[in-house]
């Protein structure tokens, strides 16, 4: 089958294989299954460390929709199996040395020491979204001034006098939300919404010994907005969110 | 290590310990995860990326019309007992309280005319 792949431009690119990175692990870690472009993955070890790899044909490579979540899923697997660092889509090095010479020897002691602090925590996503009849029967239902201008087609004031107040009922919402869940995390990264009827989006960086906790709040805050707001909350996955802007 | 959800069956609360769909997991891996210096060199083409581009929707008469439509056909027989509770007491507000059991009405019975003329 095609793999998205296309032969690189540069003439000496073009005989060597280059190694995509997912991630860091621990090393002495067995990791077995394909990733991008279906390629067997391996790890590259140093020191303490070890890349999780597949070589891929070029430095130049277009990735598919399967690559992508080939990348997202070789991450998954090694982390169900212990602490990783998950790497952005899309790094390549020009082979495995470069692998240890350009990331892995240089840059050893700050990933060991991010491997230790991410040992033992997971990433959970959240994200709310109002269900958009409910959540406009509540606002016309909660302000007199909506309700009586109701009926007016191409009234832009009530249309504007709905936004505010959802914007106001959102913000006071996703405070509460966030309230209910940062006790029970080490970290957070929330952000803004980016629909009209999403309520919240964040991440948080919890303990695995927590997450049970975590999903018993999940839990009481869903059944408690049950019939205006869905709840979409996966994990435990691999810090993600938390890993960005470690290393400079 | 993954803990399942105990039982809420009902939708108001999605688990999943991975992410399912593409936009998600575009979301969360070209969006986040560590960068190395300039080594990104994937060219990603052929998906659908306006999902990381989509933002809040900027506040517009367009928004502003589309949730003036929204409310306006809202189906308010919930309210509706109170709604008319409220015309029948407060003589004055007939006019502004008659828009409402309107749009009611129109939920009701479900023909999504849009009359102006006041009907009862």
């Amino acid at each position: 089958m095609t793999a998205g792949v296309v032969p690189s431009r540069t003439p000496n690119a073009v005989t060597s294989t280059a190694t995509y990175v997912y991630g860091v692990t621990g090393r002495g870690r067995t990791l077995r299954g394909s990733g991008v472009v279906d390629a067997r993955i391996g790890t590259v070890e140093h020191g303490a460390l070890a890349a999780i790899v597949s070589p891929v044909p070029s430095l130049h490579l277009r990735a598919k929709r399967r690559d992508i979540l080939a990348h997202q899923d070789v991450l998954q697997r090694a982390f169900a199996a212990g602490t990783v660092i998950p790497f952005r889509f899309g790094t390549v090095f020009a082979g495995e040395d470069a692998v240890v010479s350009e990331l892995l020897e240089p840059r050893h002691d700050d990933l060991a020491a991010l491997l230790d602090r991410l040992d033992g925590v997971a990433e959970l996503s959240v994200r709310a979204y109002y269900l958009e009849d409910a959540v406009l029967r509540e606002i016309v239902q909660d302000n007199s001034h909506i309700s009586r201008r109701l009926g007016r087609a191409g009234d832009v004031a009530l249309g504007e006098s709905v936004a505010r107040a959802l914007a106001a009922k959102r913000a006071a919402e996703a405070a509460g939300i966030e309230r209910a869940l940062r006790p029970l995390a080490d970290d957070a990264v929330i952000e803004a919404p980016r629909t009209e009827y999403e309520l919240f989006r964040g991440a948080f960086l919890v303990q695995m010994t927590e997450i049970e906790a975590f999903d018993a709040e999940m839990n009481a805050l869903a059944r408690e907005r049950h019939g205006t707001v869905v709840f979409k909350y996966v994990g435990p996955l691999p810090p993600h969110s938390f890993v960005d802007a470690e290393l400079n | 290590m993954a803990v399942a959800t105990q039982g809420t069956a009902s939708n108001y609360l999605q688990r999943a310990p991975s992410p399912s769909g593409l936009a998600d997991v575009i979301d969360l891996i070209l969006d986040k995860g560590l960068v190395i210096d300039a080594y990104v060199r994937v060219a990603v083409i052929g998906i659908e990326l306006v999902t990381i581009d989509a933002r809040i929707v900027i506040a517009s008469v367009d928004t502003y019309l589309r949730f003036a439509e929204a409310v306006n056909r809202l189906d308010l027989t919930q309210t509706e007992a109170a709604g008319i509770k409220e015309l029948r007491d407060g003589g004055s507000k007939e006019r502004e309280a008659k828009g409402a059991v309107e749009g009611a009405k129109e939920a009701l019975s479900g023909d999504g005319k849009r009359s102006k003329s006041g009907r009862r």
